[in-house]
């Protein structure tokens, strides 16, 4: 009986495990590709200048974000108010995140890994595929393994562009970045969306020279 | 040959290292008195103005492009015109904010930050910042400009900003750039363009 339970209980893990909800129920994919590449911040010639609204636990901030690429596997992300005071300034290389300002309110580890988290599943480039899927729409959905968590890239099946990415642990999704008006691999507009916490942000790209 | 290229250098050099005088003490209570009297003077300021972000990793600085208006005693409203619409508006103690349709008030009464942001704002736009218990200041010629460089004592500042410089019209007195200095040496700049005093400015500017 006991080893009953313990089967049972294992298998339960196990199906729920597989489950992660954004590709539950979808069909798999057979893709001969291995990798994804993200082209939005890819491009280290372009300043990418985006005007932010951010909306967190109640509270409106409104300010410019620059992501530059510096090389392979470097970002440069800073965030500044209207006036150009910065708020913070990160640096993501190879994944890791190093601080270069941050303001004294902000200065908290469970903010600094929140931006963090979403900064690398916006910017990270090359993504290897660990398994595809295609949706009721014919879109396909690449999935790309994480340390924790995966990442889901969809792409539309007309334009081909990547269109959404979502982030999920096995069970549930947890940021979900929406991209449109893209125009030469630049993402006009992009919406950030926490979905296990109240964090909204916007992005509107400013005409900026390249 | 070689040695009159060498004193030509030389004398660039010297010419270069020159460009920048420090003023004496006669000179700087002078120039001062002349902002004062300006400001002494001034019930309403109305110019545009490009602010430029400079980052030392970016290909070219941010451009954003305004207008701000000013009347005693302390109306402010700060308006981004291009490549966006953002509006602040200082009347009260409260800051009133207009991004792009959305607006919203903060109670700056309360908030140290906002306070400090208000009378720098004020005080640059005035170009009446001579405060040496707020600042280290130095005072400098250049061409034909009048460069003074501000350097805040205090440490939650400092965090933010390592120094002010502000470029004064030798002429008018009138300030006509303000660069922020970050501790990285990143910087904003902003420069004022068709900057006029005294004209009359309805009350309903500062309406948010």
């Amino acid at each position: 009986m006991k080893r009953f339970l313990i089967i049972n209980l294992c298998s339960l893990f196990l199906f729920t495990s597989c489950a992660i909800p954004t590709v539950k129920g979808l069909s798999e994919y057979d893709t001969k590709a291995t990798a994804f590449s993200n082209p939005y911040f890819a491009n280290t010639k372009t300043d990418y200048v985006y005007k932010a609204k951010i909306k967190a636990y109640n509270n409106d901030f409104g300010g410019i974000l620059i992501i530059k690429k510096i090389k392979e596997k470097n970002h440069r992300i800073v965030f500044t108010t209207n006036f150009g005071n910065k708020i913070f300034d990160f640096e993501l290389i190879n994944n890791e995140m190093k601080t270069h300002f941050i303001m004294k309110e902000l200065d908290r580890k469970i903010i600094i890994n929140t931006l963090k988290r979403d900064f690398q599943t916006l910017t990270q480039e090359h993504n290897t595929i660990n398994k595809a899927f295609t949706n009721n729409d014919g879109n396909i959905i690449y999935q790309s393994k994480t340390q924790k968590r995966f990442n889901h890239y969809l792409i539309n099946q007309q334009s081909q562009q990547l269109t959404r990415i979502i982030n999920s642990t096995h069970s549930k999704e947890k940021i979900i970045i929406s991209f449109s008006n893209v125009k030469n691999t630049i993402a006009e507009h992009i919406k950030i969306e926490h979905k296990t916490a109240p964090i909204q942000i916007d992005l509107t790209y400013l005409n900026h020279k390249e | 040959m070689r040695n009159i290229y060498f004193f030509l250098f030389l004398g660039i050099g010297i010419q270069i290292s020159s460009a920048q005088k420090t003023l004496t003490t006669n000179e700087i209570n002078t120039f001062k008195s002349a902002v004062a009297e300006l400001d002494r003077n001034t019930k309403t300021i109305v110019s545009d103005f490009v602010q430029y972000k400079h980052l030392s990793f970016l290909s070219n600085d941010v451009e954003t492009h305004g207008k701000l208006a000013f009347k005693v005693p302390g109306l402010v409203k700060w308006e981004y015109t291009s490549p966006y619409n953002y509006s602040v508006i200082f009347k009260d103690d409260k800051l009133f904010i207009d991004d792009e349709g959305d607006k919203s008030k903060i109670d700056i009464g309360s908030n140290k930050m906002f306070k400090g942001l208000n009378s720098l704002i004020t005080n640059s736009v005035k170009g009446n910042m001579f405060d040496d218990n707020a600042f280290d200041i130095s005072y400098f010629k250049v061409d034909d400009y009048y460069l003074i460089k501000f350097i805040p004592k205090d440490e939650n500042m400092l965090q933010f900003i390592a120094k002010f410089e502000l470029k004064f019209d030798i002429k008018t007195s009138d300030v006509t750039e303000v660069k922020m200095i970050e501790p990285s040496e990143d910087y904003t700049k902003i420069v004022f363009k068709n900057k006029t005093r005294n004209t009359t400015l309805d009350e309903a500017v500062f309406n948010n």
